[in-house]
């Protein structure tokens, strides 16, 4: 169940990158700018299940495991931001993908942008946490 | 629907709100505890009243200001800056 939790966080963590790079290197008047922005947007939703499903069973070991070694600022600083950083995902997400729906292709780019390097950044704090799990 | 959703007032409301929380729930426990009782733990808290506050304020606010600024700028400062105060609170409150 772990593994699978993990695989389907990480590979959703990942579209939020790979997709919004795909979006922006698009022509404007491709047909798939449209269904690619409402599948990011829905994978950033969707994201929040195993996401809270690590955070709310599994993490909690590893917290302990951090906070008695000898990297306790890797629990206390990333993942603290990392699990909150990760609820603006969605917001992020839905705006960019509204403001393609609603014709305001522009608009939309600095909000996809956003959205690879929060995904990106937080991907790393992910990286940091594991390895504060061994320290 | 897309035409009733001010989708950059929700931006603003829920990034706002995200970094209130955090702060308030870190400095007084009680906070932290009493949306943890709600929810059965504050982070789902959180993402409940984030999301209700994005889906709401979009719904409910229409202007296209907000405190006298633009709706669009003000979703992409509100969440800029919330990022950044959360990432520097938590900087902060583990040295301090």
């Amino acid at each position: 169940m772990r593994d699978l939790m993990l695989y389907l966080h990480i590979i959703a963590g990942l579209s939020l990158i790979v997709f919004p790079v795909i979006i922006l290197i698009q022509d404007r008047k491709s047909t798939w700018i449209r269904p690619l922005s409402f599948l990011t947007a829905s994978i950033s939703w969707l994201l929040l299940l195993p996401s809270a499903k690590l955070y709310l069973t599994f993490y909690p070991a590893t917290k302990t495991l951090i906070k008695a070694g000898s990297w306790p600022w890797a629990h206390s600083i990333f993942m603290e931001t990392k699990e909150h950083w990760g609820l603006l995902l969605p917001v992020i997400a839905t705006t960019a993908a509204f403001l393609v729906y609603s014709g305001r292709l522009n608009e939309s780019r600095k909000w996809w942008i956003l959205l690879i390097i929060l995904a990106a950044l937080i991907g790393v704090m992910g990286r940091i946490v594991t390895m504060g799990g061994t320290a | 629907m897309i035409k009733k959703f001010n989708v950059y007032n929700g931006a603003s409301a829920a990034s706002v709100l995200l970094a209130v929380l955090v702060i308030a729930g870190e400095l007084y426990a009680p906070f932290k505890a009493f949306l943890a009782s709600v929810f059965t733990h504050h982070w789902v808290a959180k993402a409940v009243l984030v999301m209700a506050a994005f889906v709401i304020v979009g719904f409910v606010y229409k202007e296209k200001k907000i405190f006298g600024m633009e709706s669009g700028k003000a979703a992409w400062y509100s969440v800029l800056g919330s990022l950044a105060v959360i990432f520097l609170f938590y900087i902060i409150h583990y040295f301090a």
